[in-house]
C-alpha cells in the first residue's frame, strides 16, 4: 500500500464541509417516490441523470438504451469516484485507514474468485470492478483469469493476503477450498486492521470510530449467526467458529448465549435483551425481521454519526457507508422495476 | 409572552353505521387533532377499524396517468360528483388510463424508432470521419456481406472495453474506431462458426449492438445522408404523437382533477380508520379540539343520533401528550417559524414567540440600521410574501421597518451618514446620539447593556416558569433562577462601580450578594429537595458531588461572562455596517467622478451579505443566549386532520 502522507493529525475541515455539501444532495423521499413510479430501467436512469446528484456519474451515458447491469456498475463506480474525490480534495493521501475501501474491495474479489474456483465457473469477469484495478495491490483482471488455487496464490504473492491464503491451500490439486474458513480469516483481518488503523487519530475520534466499527462487526455477527440458527439450526460451537472474534457492545459471554439458543425463536428472545435488541425495539423496528432491523439501525447510526461529527476520519467512514446504502437502494429499485415487482414490495427494501 | 391555545379533549363514540359520516366531519372541520383511540380506551375485545382502502387502486391509476403524461393533478370543485358515484369513477379512470397508456406506447414506439436511427447515424458518422481509425471509405453493405465472418457494429461501455483482454484466447477482434467518456465504438469481427459464443460474451459486456436499417447502402457518407433524412422524419413523427397525447390529456384535465379531488378526500378519510377503535359494532375516536372551536365542533354532530360526543378539559386526560397550537398576535405570528425550528413548547409551558419577535426585530434594527436599505428589505419581504407566500417575507417586512427606524435615528441612508442631518437641524436637533461612526465606545457599551437587559429578562422568565411548575430548584437555586440573578446583578454593580470610581461593595456585600448565591447554586439540588420536603440529601458520593458541582459552577461563571460579552457583536455589526458602506462610497468615488453603478452594486452586496449575517447572528443570540436560559421546547404540534392534495398517493 502507498503511504504518501499521514492525514492523522491534519486539519481537514474543508473535506468535512465538502462531504456535508455532497450529503445535502443525497436522494430525498420524493426522489425515491419518483424512482419507484418509473416503469422502465431507462426511465429510472433518465430520472437519476436529470434530477439528482448522479447526473455527474451518468454524464455521457445514453440512459435511453442503458442495460440494467451497466447502470448498476456505473452507480457502484460512483461510490469509488466519490471516495477518491474526497481523498484528493485536500490531498489526504492513502494510509492504513483511508485505504479501507480498497482493502474491502480486494477481500470481496478474492472471496468471489474462490467461489468461482469451487463452482468451476469462469464468469467472475462480469462482476469485476475493473475501475478499481489501478488502486488494488494485485491485478484484478489476472484474478478473474485464475484457474486454480495456485494461480490465486501467485497473484496475491506480494500482498498481506498471501499468508492467510496459503494456510488453506487444498491438499490435492483442484481440491475443494474451505471458503467459510478463508472468509472468516479475511474478514477478521479486515476488522482488526481497520480498528488498528484508527489508533493514530487518538481522543474522541479514535473512540467513536472504534465504537462504530466494532458495532458494525457485532451486527454482522448477529445477522450471520441468526441465519445459521434459523436456516441450518447450527449448534453453538459451529456458529462461533464462523464468527469474527471481535466484540463491542455485546460481550463474548452474551454472544455465546445467543449462539447456544435452542432455535431461532429463543435466539430472538435472547437478542431482544441485548443492547441492539433494546435499541431496535425502542426505535420501533420490527423484531420479527432482525436482519432488516439491524441494517436500518446501522443506517441510523451512520446518519447520526455523520451529522454530528466534525472529525474528518469519522465523517469519511460514515459518509461512504451512507453512499453505499443509497446506491444499494437505487439498485434494489432498478431490479424491482426490471422484474416488475409491486412498488410496495420494493419500497419495503429501501432504507431511508 | 403570548400564550398557547387551550385545548379540549374530544371523545366520540357511536354505531359503525355512522363511522363514515363522523370521519367525514373530522376531516372537513379543520380543527380536530386525531389520536389513536386504542391508547385511551382499555378493553380486551377491541379491534382496529382499518380495512383495505378501496380508493387506493383508482388513485394509483391517477398517479400512473400523472407519471405517463407529466401533468400535476390539483384540487378543484367536485361538488357535482355524489359519493354514490365513487365506484363508477374507478371505471372512468381505468378507461382514461388505458387510452393514455396506448397513446404513450405509440410515443415510445416512435421514440425507439428515432433512437435506433439516431444511434445508427452516430455510428455511421463515426465511420465517416470520427476519432480512432478515422474515415473508412468502404461500402457498408460489403462489410456485412462477408460469408465467413460475422460483423457486429455498436459500442461497449469503457469499463467493459477494459475487460476485453480477459478474452484474448477467444477468436474475435474488436476494432475500435472512436470513444467518448462512457463508450468505445467499434466493429466486432468473429468467425461464423463461433458467432453465437461471441455474441453471448458481448452481451455480458453490455455491448449495444446497432443495427443498420436495410435502406443503408454505399459508403459511410452515403449512409449518413440517408439516415439523416430518416431521423428528421422520425423526429416529426414523435412530435406529432406527443401532441396527440398532450391534446387528449388537456381534454381530460378538468375531469381528472375532479376525480382526483373526490377520491383523495374519500381515500384520506378512509385512512383515518387506522386510529379508530372498534368494540363489536361500536366505534371510538379520540382527539383534541381548540377550546375556541369546541362549540362549532359540537354542532357538526347534532344530527347524528347514534353518536355521542364528550368534550372535557385536557387536564382530565393523562394518557396522551396534549398537542400545542401557538396563539400569536399579528406582529409576532411569522416569528413562530423560529420557535418551530427550535422545538415547540410543551402544553403547560410558555410561548416565547412574542419575546422572540420583539428582541429579534429590535436587535436586527440596531445591527442593520439604514433607512434606505431597510426600505429595500421591506419591499423584498412584501414581494416574497405576495408572490411566493414565504413566511420569511413577512419576517423581512418587520425587520425592514425596524431597520428603517434605527437608520433614521442613526442618520444612515444607503451608506450616507450625513444625508438626514439637514432634516434634524431643521427640527432643532444638533447631533444624533446614535451616530455609530462617531461614538464607537458608546456603541459597544450600549450593546453590552442591551445584552445584560436581555439576559436579566430571560432569567426572570425562567423563574416565573419555575414557580409555575413548582420547580423550586429552577426558580430559586439554579444559575437561571433567583440565586443566579442576584449573583449576576451584584457582580455587574461591583464592576460598574469600579469603572465609575464609585464605592460599591465591601465584605458584607461580597459575602451576602456574591458568595452566598454561589453557594446556593452549588447546593441547588439538595436545597430543591429540602423545599419539597424530601430532606437535604446528596444522591451521589460527596466527592463526586463536589467535583461535579465545582465544574458546573465554574461553567456558570464562564457562561455569565461569555453570554454578556457575546452581545458585543450587536455593536460590532453596527460598526461593520458603517465601515462597509464607507468602503462602498470610497469605491464609488474612486474612478474620478461618482459611479452610481458601483453605489447600487455595493448597496446590494451589503444588503445581501450583511443582512444574512445579521439575521443569523440574531438567531444565534435568540437560541443560544436567551432560549438556553428559560426554554426547553419538545412539545408536540397540533396537526388538524386534513386531506393532503399535494401528493396523489403516499
Amino acid at each position: 500500500m502507498n503511504k504518501n502522507s499521514s492525514a492523522g493529525s491534519r486539519n481537514l475541515n474543508a473535506t468535512v464541509a465538502k462531504m456535508h455539501a455532497i450529503y445535502g444532495k443525497r436522494l430525498k423521499q420524493e426522489d425515491y417516490s419518483a424512482l419507484l413510479s418509473c416503469t422502465s430501467v431507462s426511465d429510472a436512469a433518465g430520472y437519476l441523470k436529470r434530477n439528482t446528484y448522479y447526473s455527474r456519474a451518468l454524464d455521457g451515458v445514453d440512459t435511453d438504451n442503458i442495460h440494467r447491469g451497466n447502470l448498476e456498475d456505473i452507480l457502484r463506480r460512483s461510490i469509488m469516484e466519490n471516495y477518491f474525490r474526497m481523498i484528493n480534495f485536500e490531498k489526504i493521501g492513502r494510509d492504513d485507514f483511508y485505504d479501507y475501501f480498497i482493502v474491502k474491495t480486494e477481500i470481496d474479489e478474492i472471496l468471489i474468485c474462490i467461489l468461482h474456483l469451487n463452482a468451476g465457473t469462469g464468469d467472475h469477469i462480469n462482476t469485476l470492478p475493473i475501475y478499481m484495478n489501478k488502486y488494488t495491490s494485485f491485478n484484478l483482471l489476472e484474478l478473474a483469469k485464475a484457474q486454480d488455487y495456485d494461480d490465486l496464490l501467485a497473484i496475491t504473492k506480494k500482498t498481506p493476503y498471501y499468508d492467510i491464503l496459503k494456510e488453506f491451500k487444498p491438499e490435492e490439486e483442484g481440491g475443494h477450498i474451505d471458503y467459510p474458513a478463508i472468509e472468516l480469516k479475511l474478514r477478521t483481518y479486515y476488522a482488526k486492521r481497520l480498528t488498528e488503523s484508527v489508533k493514530k487519530f487518538g481522543g474522541e475520534t479514535e473512540k467513536r470510530l472504534k465504537n462504530y466499527i466494532g458495532a458494525q462487526t457485532d451486527m454482522i455477527n448477529i445477522i450471520n449467526s441468526y441465519r445459521m440458527k434459523r436456516y441450518f439450526n447450527a449448534d453453538a460451537a459451529e456458529i462461533k467458529a464462523r464468527m469474527i472474534p471481535v466484540y463491542m457492545r455485546i460481550p463474548e459471554k452474551k454472544m455465546d448465549e445467543l449462539y447456544s439458543a435452542r432455535d431461532d425463536k429463543e435466539f430472538l428472545e435472547r437478542f431482544s435483551k441485548t443492547y441492539y435488541g433494546r435499541e431496535i425495539a425502542e426505535k420501533g423496528f420490527d423484531m420479527k425481521d432482525p436482519e432488516m432491523s439491524l441494517i436500518q439501525f446501522r443506517f441510523l447510526q451512520a446518519k447520526r454519526a455523520f451529522s454530528r461529527s466534525t472529525s474528518a476520519p469519522e465523517c469519511f467512514y460514515t459518509f461512504n457507508h451512507l453512499a453505499e446504502i443509497e446506491v444499494k437502494n437505487i439498485i434494489r429499485i432498478i431490479e424491482g422495476i426490471r422484474y416488475s415487482l409491486p412498488t410496495k414490495e420494493i419500497s419495503e427494501l429501501i432504507i431511508t | 409572552m403570548s400564550s398557547i391555545e387551550k385545548m379540549m379533549f374530544a371523545d366520540i363514540a357511536g354505531m359503525d353505521t355512522d363511522l363514515d359520516a363522523v370521519l367525514d366531519i373530522i376531516c372537513s372541520c379543520g380543527c380536530f387533532h386525531m389520536e389513536n383511540a386504542a391508547a385511551v380506551h382499555v378493553s380486551g375485545s377491541k379491534t382496529n377499524a382499518k380495512r383495505e382502502n378501496p380508493y387506493t387502486a383508482p388513485l394509483k391509476m391517477l398517479a400512473e396517468i400523472g407519471t405517463l403524461t407529466g401533468i400535476k393533478l390539483q384540487k378543484t370543485d367536485c361538488s357535482d360528483i355524489p359519493d354514490s358515484r365513487a365506484e363508477q369513477l374507478t371505471e372512468d379512470i381505468r378507461s382514461i388510463r388505458n387510452r393514455v397508456q396506448k397513446l404513450n406506447a405509440e410515443v415510445r414506439k416512435a421514440s425507439d424508432e428515432l433512437n435506433s436511427h439516431r444511434m445508427a447515424l452516430e455510428q455511421v458518422q463515426h465511420l465517416s470521419g470520427g476519432e480512432g481509425v478515422g474515415s473508412l471509405n468502404v461500402d457498408i453493405e460489403q462489410i456485412f456481406a462477408c460469408k465467413h465472418i460475422k460483423v457486429r457494429f455498436g459500442r461497449l461501455p469503457t469499463d467493459s472495453y477494459d475487460k476485453l483482454s480477459y478474452y484474448e484466447d477467444k477468436n474475435f477482434y474488436f476494432l475500435a474506431y472512436g470513444r467518448d467518456k462512457e463508450y468505445v465504438y467499434g466493429f466486432c469481427f468473429a468467425p461464423l462458426s463461433e458467432a453465437e459464443e461471441i455474441d453471448s460474451i458481448l452481451e455480458s459486456l453490455y455491448f449495444d449492438r446497432i443495427r443498420l436499417p436495410d435502406f443503408v447502402h454505399g459508403s459511410a457518407d452515403d449512409a449518413a445522408k440517408a439516415l439523416e433524412k430518416n431521423v428528421d422524419d422520425d423526429r416529426n413523427d414523435v412530435e406529432s404523437r406527443k401532441m396527440d397525447l398532450a391534446d387528449y390529456v388537456e381534454q381530460q384535465r378538468d375531469t381528472l382533477n375532479k376525480y382526483f379531488t373526490k377520491l383523495k378526500k374519500l381515500h384520506d378519510t378512509f385512512e383515518l380508520r387506522e386510529k379508530v377503535m372498534m368494540i363489536r359494532d361500536k366505534f371510538y375516536i379520540v382527539g383534541f379540539v381548540p377550546e375556541k372551536d369546541s362549540e362549532r365542533f359540537k354542532k357538526y354532530f347534532e344530527d347524528l343520533k347514534t353518536v355521542s360526543l364528550v368534550m372535557k378539559p385536557c387536564d382530565e386526560n393523562g394518557e396522551i401528550e396534549i398537542p400545542v397550537k401557538l396563539k400569536n398576535n399579528k406582529f409576532a405570528e411569522p416569528f413562530s417559524m423560529f420557535v418551530d425550528l427550535y422545538g415547540l413548547p410543551a402544553y403547560n409551558d410558555i410561548n416565547p414567540t412574542n419575546f422572540v419577535a420583539i428582541t429579534y426585530t429590535l436587535l436586527f434594527g440596531i445591527m442593520f440600521g439604514d433607512l434606505g436599505q431597510g426600505l429595500v428589505i421591506l419591499l423584498l419581504g412584501i414581494l416574497l410574501w405576495k408572490w411566493k407566500k414565504m413566511t420569511l417575507g413577512r419576517i423581512m417586512e418587520r425587520l425592514g421597518v425596524s431597520s428603517m427606524i434605527f437608520g433614521t435615528l442613526c442618520g444612515s441612508v444607503f451608506g450616507y451618514e450625513e444625508l438626514l442631518d439637514p432634516m434634524y437641524e431643521s427640527l432643532g436637533i444638533g447631533f444624533l446620539p446614535f451616530k455609530a461612526i462617531h461614538s464607537i465606545n458608546n456603541v459597544l457599551y450600549g450593546a453590552i447593556g442591551i445584552g445584560i437587559f436581555i439576559i436579566i429578562i430571560s432569567v426572570i422568565v425562567n423563574m416565573i416558569m419555575g414557580f409555575k411548575e413548582k420547580n423550586y430548584t429552577r426558580a430559586l437555586f439554579s444559575n437561571n433562577g433567583l440565586a443566579g440573578l442576584v449573583f449576576y446583578c451584584s457582580l455587574l454593580m461591583l464592576l460598574l462601580g469600579g469603572m465609575l470610581g464609585l464605592n460599591v461593595g465591601g465584605p458584607v456585600y461580597v459575602v451576602c450578594l456574591i458568595v452566598l448565591p454561589l453557594i446556593v447554586m452549588f447546593l441547588r439540588e439538595p436545597l430543591g429537595d429540602l423545599l419539597k420536603g424530601k430532606g437535604f440529601h446528596i444522591h451521589e458520593s460527596v466527592g463526586d458531588f463536589i467535583a461535579a458541582n465545582f465544574f458546573e459552577c465554574f461553567e456558570f461563571l464562564l457562561g455569565y461572562a461569555t453570554n454578556t460579552l457575546s452581545f458585543v457583536r450587536v455593536g460590532g455589526f453596527v460598526l461593520s455596517h458603517a465601515g462597509m458602506m464607507s468602503v462602498v462610497l470610497a469605491l464609488a468615488n474612486m474612478s474620478g467622478g461618482f459611479s452610481p453603478l458601483v453605489m447600487i452594486l455595493g448597496n446590494l452586496f451589503v444588503i445581501a451579505l450583511e443582512g444574512l449575517l445579521v439575521g443569523i447572528q440574531v438567531l444565534r443570540l435568540e437560541f443560544y443566549e436567551m432560549f438556553s436560559r428559560y426554554y426547553t421546547g419538545g412539545g408536540k404540534a397540533f396537526k388538524p386532520v386534513t386531506v393532503n392534495y399535494d401528493e396523489i398517493i403516499e
